[in-house]
């Protein structure tokens, strides 16, 4: 069941009524909230929902041995066991045929082992909120949860099941806590979120996924360099979108029931460096990787070679994580690659201006506006280009489309639409929050009844704007 | 602090009013499209209870639009399919193509639905640019077939497509959406797993070939494989036999199937199959329907075989 589906919308209705209703009885109102959500996570498959309960079962447990323990070892087996649990569902087949492959490389023909399973959406994510959990609890941040039930709506809460955005443990489970909120905080933000998350996925990145990007990307040969470098930019759009989209949606869904999400998104395309744009982008999942392994392995508190080192540790551990193909693991060598430079040419300023890091907006001010510009084009681009790699099939189709681009064939129809399109969307990601905050304030100011039709004539638009067929979500893929 | 006087007294109470409000606006008014997203897709994942309401809704708009219900191309071909069965002489056979290849340049179109868009298509794509002397066209449309001509026309499109790119070969795939019913001008419809229904589905498929051979284009039809769920799996035997019968009756059309090609030693559905060097490889898609890109690249490669037979194929 998508969030954009009507059966979504008559599910949520139900659910919203019962949640408030059932506030004056907390237990059964939690109860409630994890019955929807297994019941959410079974309309995919039932079998997803029982790996589900078992991963649940065991983290509640491993947290509370770990507690009680205080061994190091148990959290090493707990974080083991989690990471074999996705590496079995995820990552075994992409190793089994790249091992093969290597063999078959030096003439050795190997049949290893192989099973046949399906991959359970949204497995990444919870598993990750499963490791947090062990680890604050390992580092004396957070007392293993009193309650069973508690834990597993942690886990299994529907708004970010399947796509985050990955709560912190102690940042959900102090939400439930005698029966939750009490009323809705700010019902109108949190549904121009979801009308926001619903344009952007429904009429924009389903638009360009359908017209351009999926077209040029699956055979890159086929198509001039102008629709070449559209689709690249269209396809920055589209993730954005996309996956934006989505935390808007879990974001607003979760606050008309009650609950606050942590930011996951903060303008991430206007970002002036790479470092910038790791902390607006997924900022749910890039502060994970920060807390629970860059940190651990050392963070900035080591000597240079090792700092680069651990900067490229976590970026290909976060391009693994997206999905098991060397199309990932490429990505993140690039943003690897670029973060690195980054940094090194921050320790060389520094050394030299003797200018805090710190102390970004003193740099600011000191650079002229091209220079901020151009730093701005360098990013930008500089993702756009590594996003190639992110939706190729291979490396290999990603290469052809580089390719592509680089031959400068500018013959055939030049479809000037896409340039407009781009361009258009390019310029709401500075100008989008502001429209909505507008928004936001005239229609607060509105009769009860204009707000109703206004809200519901905006969904409206976007159901007629949307296209005839609407792509899944990108991240549930991963 | 008036603004924040308001929004504290936006209780639940009024929230869900708010949203019950909302939910009844826009299902009134986007009920169509609404039902068309899920309903043309290939696995209804849409509940009962949706497609009742949904059907109570149109059903009152629709009595004051009458119009808007349009079924084109069909209902009109029935002479002359019957007057045709068994006695169609392709004029492609006339000039011996058979014997003495089709020359090149050659101009392939490849359309059909979500397998289309999807690895097959792309797949195929990518094939065919590895020979000389071809140009390759890809069209495909998710959710789409020939049993729901009110939601996308694919006679009147593949008119247009030809006029606009004159193709020579043209690889066609339907049916992963059309396990459903089909709707009529009379408003009642054709109940879908009644011969009634593959009779009419028939014609479609028919009309859809006719327009092809007049146009002197060579078609590849491929046959849908088979699925994980038994059901759906049935659902696509029973038009892969429409398919076949209906291509057998054009000298210019050959079906290829994909069933065998993509089921177990045992005929049952797998998700993983030994590739040339017996290496288990993917080729699947999760959902149990679509085909992976190794899935894509064996159906693609099996046309390439066939087109082989009838066009000059030399890689680049």
């Amino acid at each position: 069941m998508q969030f954009f589906s009507f059966d979504f919308f008559i599910f949520f209705l139900v659910v919203f009524f019962f949640n408030w209703f059932l506030k004056k009885w907390p237990l059964f109102w939690r109860l409630f909230l994890l019955f929807v959500s297994y019941l959410f996570y079974s309309f995919w498959s039932v079998n997803f929902t029982l790996i589900l309960v078992a991963i649940t079962a065991f983290n509640f447990v491993s947290g509370e041995i770990i507690w009680r323990t205080d061994k190091k070892w148990i959290l090493w087996l707990t974080i083991f066991i989690n990471i074999s649990v996705l590496g079995i569902y995820k990552y075994y087949d992409f190793f089994r045929v790249s091992a093969e492959n290597f063999l078959g490389f030096f003439g050795i023909h190997a049949n290893l082992f192989f099973f046949s399973v399906i991959f359970p959406v949204g497995l990444s994510f919870y598993i990750l909120r499963a490791i947090s959990y062990n680890i604050d609890i390992f580092r004396r941040d957070l007392r293993p949860s009193y309650s069973f039930l508690d834990f597993s709506i942690y886990m299994a809460f529907f708004p970010q099941l399947l796509s985050g955005p990955i709560s912190r443990p102690k940042f959900f489970l102090d939400q439930l806590e005698n029966g939750g909120a009490k009323k809705i905080n700010d019902f109108h933000n949190y549904c121009a979120q979801i009308l926001s998350g619903l344009f952007k996925k429904l009429v924009v990145s389903s638009y360009l996924s359908i017209e351009i990007v999926d077209k040029v990307f699956s055979v890159p040969q086929n198509y001039n360099s102008f629709m070449a470098i559209a689709a690249v930019y269209a396809y920055a759009i589209v993730i954005y979108c996309d996956f934006s989209g989505y935390s808007d949606m879990a974001t607003g869904i979760a606050g008309l029931l009650g609950f606050k999400s942590p930011l996951n998104f903060d303008h991430p395309y206007r970002a002036q460096n790479i470092q910038d744009f790791w902390r607006k982008w997924h900022i749910s999942l890039s502060s994970w990787f920060r807390d629970y392994l860059y940190i651990p392995l050392g963070g900035m508190k080591v000597p240079n070679w090792h700092l680069y080192l651990n900067i490229m540790i976590v970026m290909i551990v976060s391009g693994l994580w997206h999905g098991a193909s060397f199309t990932f693991l490429f990505w993140g060598f690039l943003h690897g690659i670029a973060s690195i430079i980054y940094r090194a040419r921050q320790i060389k300023i520094e050394s030299i201006a003797k200018i805090e890091l710190v102390n970004r907006k003193v740099i600011a001010k000191s650079r002229k506006i091209f220079a901020r510009v151009g730093s701005w084009l360098l990013t930008f681009n500089f993702i756009c280009f590594a996003w190639i790699f992110f939706k190729a099939e291979s490396v290999s189709i990603g290469l052809d489309l580089v390719r592509k681009i680089l031959e400068f064939d500018f013959s055939g129809t030049l479809e000037w639409k896409w340039v407009y399109f781009v361009f258009l969307c390019i310029l709401f990601f500075f100008i989008g929050s502001g429209i909505r905050d507008k928004f936001l304030f005239i229609q607060k100011k509105l009769p009860f009844f204009w707000q109703i039709l206004i809200g519901a004539g905006l969904f409206i638009l976007i159901i007629i704007l949307a296209p005839d067929v609407v792509p899944p979500f990108i991240y549930f893929g991963f | 602090m008036k603004d924040k006087k308001n929004n504290q007294d936006f209780g639940p109470i009024k929230s869900f009013i708010f949203l019950i409000a909302v939910f009844l606006i826009v299902s009134f008014c986007c009920a169509k499209k609404i039902s068309y997203w899920e309903q043309a897709s290939a696995k209804n994942y849409f509940s009962e209870f949706s497609m009742d309401y949904l059907d109570f809704i149109k059903s009152k708009t629709e009595q004051k639009n009458q119009d808007l219900i349009k079924i084109p191309n069909t209902g009109e071909i029935e002479t002359e399919y019957e007057s045709q069965i068994g006695q169609i002489i392709d004029p492609l056979e006339k000039k011996g193509f058979v014997e003495d290849k089709i020359k090149p340049p050659y101009k392939a179109l490849i359309i059909g639905d979500s397998f289309i868009v999807g690895s097959f298509g792309s797949e195929m794509e990518r094939e065919f640019l590895r020979y000389k002397d071809f140009e390759v066209v890809r069209f495909g449309k998710s959710s789409t077939g020939l049993s729901r001509p009110d939601y996308f026309d694919w006679n009147s499109q593949i008119t247009d497509l030809i006029a606009k790119n004159k193709p020579n070969v043209a690889i066609v795939m339907f049916g992963a959406n059309d396990g459903q019913n089909i709707p009529m001008q009379d408003g009642k419809g054709l109940v879908y797993g009644t011969q009634a229904w593959d009779e009419e589905y028939g014609k479609r498929v028919y009309k859809f070939l006719k327009i092809l051979k007049d146009n002197n284009i060579f078609v590849v039809w491929v046959g849908n494989p088979i699925a994980r769920e038994d059901s759906y799996s049935e659902k696509m035997s029973r038009l892969n036999r429409i398919f076949e019968k209906e291509s057998f009756k054009f000298l210019n059309c050959k079906y290829i199937s994909t069933w065998e090609m993509l089921a177990d030693g045992n005929g049952l559905y797998t998700d993983y199959l030994p590739d040339l060097n017996g290496q288990q490889r993917l080729v699947r898609a999760s959902d149990g329907i679509h085909v992976s890109a190794i899935g894509g690249k064996m159906i693609a490669q099996k046309v390439i075989f066939e087109l082989s037979q009838f066009f000059e194929m030399n890689l680049k």
